[in-house]
């Protein structure tokens, strides 16, 4: 059975940014329980950017994708922006080939965010 | 099905109590008027009285609860309506009227959702037949292309479609996947074809069309849902090829000339993720040349897993249509690349719907044979 794990680190106030990890793997099972850990996080959202961190984000389907996308249309709506940092290759590829990547920035590290977001 | 208790233990103990109590009225009157009376007999006598009377209290305590359940439990049996049986006895009666009840009300409860179920297979069906009759069943006739879609869902509606919509002067075919899969990718999948449909009539440049119906779909569909898309024209006279992706999977094609698969990124982004992607998608040309192929698929097929949960994968789905477009038409590739998928999916069972559509370009029209869309 896959899991997932949702850890909210403190906010960042130099940065104005947020980040969170998600660990495991996002499918038919666990969705729920990701949704149910976001949705308590983003109301209290106080940065400007969320940065959702999938290092350890050994898989992702469709559905999971979806809601990291829509996540992203309502913090757009509120003037705020998401960034995805550190995806697999793989998760990479599959970004790519739905075109999330065109939506949400995406990062393979800090320094390239860093360096990005500062430009 | 039990229509009469025929034998009933209560009745049996009541006639055996009546013998019992004859025998001990009999043995008290014999020995009160015998000569040979003694105390012990009376004794004997007065006891076996006794409990005679204890016995007849204890049967009659037992008898009248144990007829109220029995009562309830024949209606129950010859399927009349019968009531729950009201008692605040906790001992064995009790329990067993408890019993009843707590069965009975399961039984409602299922009785209801088997109801419940036969209704909600026979909408499923239902929907199942009306999106059968939208995804076309028959390859069309169109010049210089050879077309082959076949699609199978794996439950009974489907998030996987596709389409060929004749025009004037143009043939679009598109192939899509709606994320999950069930009723709710259903609907989305009905929604988008009709859409296009709908703007394939009023604008040629299949760009117009992905950008108009992403418009509307948009608004229409849960926020977390989104449909990947290829959508292909050809032009009947420039006998060209363009196509627009919508975020879907890799666009195949077989070129006859060296024998090779090149796999062209579908692009763009995928319909329902962004309210406007006229920014996020293009319109691209496919050049070909006589014999090449374009084979579009969905994801069913790449991540399809066998019994040892390895995925099938697109190399060897590569693979397998490398070998066998050299040697067949669409057809044949068709055949056997499913053949090959099935032989390595094996028994595993199908978890996602699975979409292969194949175009072969030829400057002299071929006769085709099979135009079925149902995989046998």
């Amino acid at each position: 059975m896959a899991t997932i794990e949702v850890v909210k680190n403190a906010p960042d106030t130099k940065k104005n940014s947020q980040t969170v990890f998600l660990k495991g793997e996002i499918d038919r099972d666990t969705i729920a329980k990701l949704r149910e850990a976001m949705e308590t996080i983003l109301p209290t959202l106080e940065t400007k950017m969320l940065i959702i961190d999938l290092e350890n984000l050994k898989f992702i389907n469709s559905e999971g994708i979806g809601y990291l996308t829509d996540i992203h249309n309502r913090l757009n709506t509120l003037g705020k922006n998401v960034v995805i940092l550190k995806a697999s290759a793989r998760i990479m590829d599959i970004f790519q080939l739905v075109g999330l990547n065109q939506i949400v920035s995406c990062y393979a590290t800090e320094e390239e965010m860093n360096s990005d977001i500062k430009s | 099905m039990i229509t009469w208790i025929r034998k009933s233990v209560t009745r049996r103990i009541g006639l055996l109590l009546v013998l019992i109590s004859a025998g001990f009225g009999y043995m008290t009157y014999y020995f009160w008027n015998s000569p040979l009376s003694s105390p012990i007999y009376y004794s004997f006598a007065i006891i076996g009285g006794f409990v005679l009377v204890v016995f007849i209290i204890v049967y009659s305590l037992i008898n009248k609860p144990l007829k109220k359940l029995t009562k309830q439990m024949k209606l129950l049996l010859t399927g009349r309506s019968y009531k729950r049986i009201t008692t605040n006895r906790i001992d064995e009666i009790g329990i067993i009227a408890q019993f009843f009840n707590e069965i009975t009300e399961n039984l409602e409860n299922i009785s209801k959702k088997l109801k419940e179920e036969q209704r909600m297979s026979s909408e499923l069906e239902i929907a199942s037949s009306i999106q059968k009759a939208i995804l076309p069943n028959k390859s069309p006739d169109i010049p210089n292309l050879e077309v082959v879609a076949k699609s199978r869902s794996a439950v009974e509606v489907g998030g996987d479609s596709f389409d060929f919509i004749q025009r004037k002067d143009a043939t679009y075919f598109y192939i899509g996947d709606v994320t999950g899969h069930g009723s709710p990718a259903a609907l989305v999948m009905m929604m988008v074809n009709t859409l296009l449909h709908t703007y394939s009539e009023m604008y040629s440049s299949v760009y117009d069309i992905v950008v108009n119906t992403n418009r509307i779909l948009k608004p229409r569909i849960k926020a977390a849902m989104f449909m990947t898309m290829v959508i292909l024209k050809w032009d009947h006279l420039n006998k060209k090829m363009t196509y627009v992706g919508a975020g879907h999977e890799y666009i195949l094609i077989y070129r006859n000339k060296t024998g090779e698969i090149e796999a062209k990124p579908a692009g763009g982004v995928a319909l329902g993720m962004v309210p406007d992607n006229s920014k996020l998608v293009k319109e691209q040309e496919i050049k070909l040349e006589d014999g090449d192929m374009i084979i579009l698929y969905t994801d069913g097929i790449t991540e399809a897993r066998n019994d040892k949960g390895e995925m099938y994968g697109i190399d060897r789905f590569k693979e397998a249509i490398k070998n066998y477009a050299t040697q067949y038409g669409p057809e044949g590739v068709t055949h056997h690349v499913a053949l090959d998928f099935s032989q390595y999916v094996g028994n595993a069972e199908q978890e996602d719907d699975i979409t292969l559509m194949v175009l072969k370009y030829t400057e002299k029209k071929e006769v085709q044979t099979d135009k079925s869309t149902n995989w046998k």
